[in-house]
Formats: structure tokens, sequence, C-alpha cells
């Protein structure tokens, strides 16, 4: 995705102290020194293509209720197979290869314990793989802000 | 005065997300059933007071150039571990600090971070300077970079 000087100053400002008035994106075009129906069509445009993911709050801890991470050693010959397995599962929201013996990490998160667990218990009748189950114990961070 | 039934309103509007047009709070004011003045003033309490830590945009980091990261974890002493993480968690490139179960004993690691980096060479680099800069480096750490993606989902963030 090619991001103009324009979108760069855009993305660095949203992110942080917006403007809490009856006209914020009227604030924040005068601060740039943008056009305020640009600044408001381009960020329409950038939350529809996935770069702007949400505008809102951040909670301060993390709701996870019922969610883990979970790896898999899988076999080199196996991982397709597997991966394809795992993402079909509606909860799976993450799913990565990763470089470790312990080569598939996985996040399940749905909305009640007992569809967690049967999830899991799920999984482990259709393979014999070595799986770890990391619930979160304690979030003390879950965000990102980006300085481009 | 905002009622209890009305925050409740407010925070799940917040947290679901906001229109992006000309007057957002007077939108979000109207389906939350406040004036748009009390519903600016009381967004600002959840900000000064730290209900929220942040307001505003959240950037996707793949579609940024963010698109390589590693799961970093480490092995730190329970009595310790809320110290350290609350230290990480403060780190510009990690996205995710979180202390999570040990599985003994094929997993000793109990906190576990997530560093993002457009380059992979960034993302360990990046790793090298919070250990140094944090004098943690007598600690057992693993690295599992991301070499590819199956499943990437932007959960969306309640509560």
């Amino acid at each position: 995705m090619e991001l103009s000087d324009d979108d760069i100053k855009l993305i660095n400002r949203v992110q942080r102290n917006f403007p809490l008035c009856k006209d914020p994106f009227a604030q924040i075009s005068k601060e740039l020194g943008l056009d305020k129906s640009w600044v408001i069509s381009r960020l329409n445009e950038l939350r529809e293509i996935g770069v702007v993911s949400r505008f809102g709050s951040i909670a301060k801890r993390k709701n996870d209720g019922f969610s883990t991470l979970a790896a898999l050693k899988v076999p080199p010959d196996r991982i397709n197979d597997i991966a394809h397995l795992i993402n079909s599962y509606e909860d799976v929201t993450h799913n990565y290869l990763r470089e470790h013996e312990f080569n598939l990490w996985f996040v399940i998160q749905s909305n009640s314990e007992d569809k967690l667990n049967s999830a899991l218990a799920d999984l482990r009748l259709h393979m014999d793989f070595p799986m770890l189950n990391l619930p979160i114990l304690e979030s003390y961070h879950s965000d990102m802000v980006i300085t481009l | 005065m905002i009622d209890i039934n009305q925050q409740r309103k407010i925070m799940k509007h917040l947290s679901r997300g906001l229109p992006i047009c000309d007057e957002p709070y007077k939108e979000l004011a109207e389906k939350s059933g406040v004036t748009e003045e009390l519903l600016l003033e009381f967004v600002q309490d959840l900000v000064e007071t730290n209900v929220v830590s942040r307001f505003g945009m959240v950037i996707d980091q793949e579609s940024v150039g963010y698109v390589e990261n590693a799961i970093v974890v480490w092995d730190i002493p329970d009595e310790e571990v809320d110290q350290i993480g609350a230290l990480l968690g403060l780190q510009e490139k990690i996205s995710l600090c979180y202390r999570r179960k040990r599985q003994l004993p094929d997993w000793p690691y109990n906190l576990f971070t997530l560093i993002h980096g457009k380059t992979k060479q960034e993302v360990l680099a990046e790793l090298n300077h919070i250990v140094s800069s944090n004098g943690i480096e007598n600690y057992a750490c693993d690295v599992m970079i991301s070499t590819e993606t199956f499943k990437h989902t932007g959960a969306r963030q309640d509560g």
C-alpha cells in the first residue's frame, strides 16, 4: 500500500490526543494544513482498506474473557493441512507459522469457556501432535501507536 | 448527569467504533440519549482518569509495512513478572505484553510479548535494544519469528 506524505501526517496524528470537541476533523485539518473534506474522505478510505482498523477508545486492560494462545509441533509435511484445519474453526482469530519446534501458533477467542474448551478438545481429536495451551493470567499492555 | 445505563451505552459505542464524519460525537450522543456536551465531558474524564488508555484511531500494523513480528517469551520469577511486564509494555514496538500460564516441563516461559518491525532484522535489532535497555539479559528467553500468516483477523476490542 503506497502512502502519500499527507497520509503519513494524518496517520501519525490521529492515533493519540484525538480532539474532543464538536468538530474534531476541522481541528486536525487545521493543525496539519489539510482540507477537512479530504481528511474525512481519506480516513474513511483508509478504514475501508483496513489501514485504520478502528476509531474509538482503547481499553486500559483488554478483556480477553475466553481466549487462549495455543501452539503445536507439526511435522513440516503436515503444516498446510493442519493450518487449514485450524483456520476452519470460526473462533480462531490468528494463526501463524513460526520458526521454532513449536511451529504453529494460533489464538482462539470464544464467547464462552465451554465453546473454547470444546474447540480445543475437538482439535485434539483430529491430531496427536504436542500442544501448548497458554491462557492469559495478566495483561500488561495491548496497544500500539505507530510512527511512520 | 449521565446515568449508569447511558454510561454503558457510551462505553459500548466507544469500543465498537465511531463514524468518521463531520460531527462524530453528536451522532454518538444521540444514540446514547445524552447531550453532546455531556458526552464530551464524559469521554474527557475517561481519558484523564486513565479508564481508557487511549482515544483515537487504531492502525493495522501489517498494512503500513510492519509485516514482520516475533513472539518473544521470557521466564521471569513470579515475584518480578508484574514489574518487568509493565516495563516491557511501555516499549514502542511491543503491541502485546501478557503473563501466561507456564506449562512445565515443556514450557517454562511466563512473560509473552509481540514485537513488530518492517523486516526480520529490524525485529531482532529491536529485541536486542529492549533486552539491553531494560537490563533483562539474565532471564531465559526464546524467540519465535513469524514466517507465514495463515489467519489474521482484527478482533474487536470489547470492554
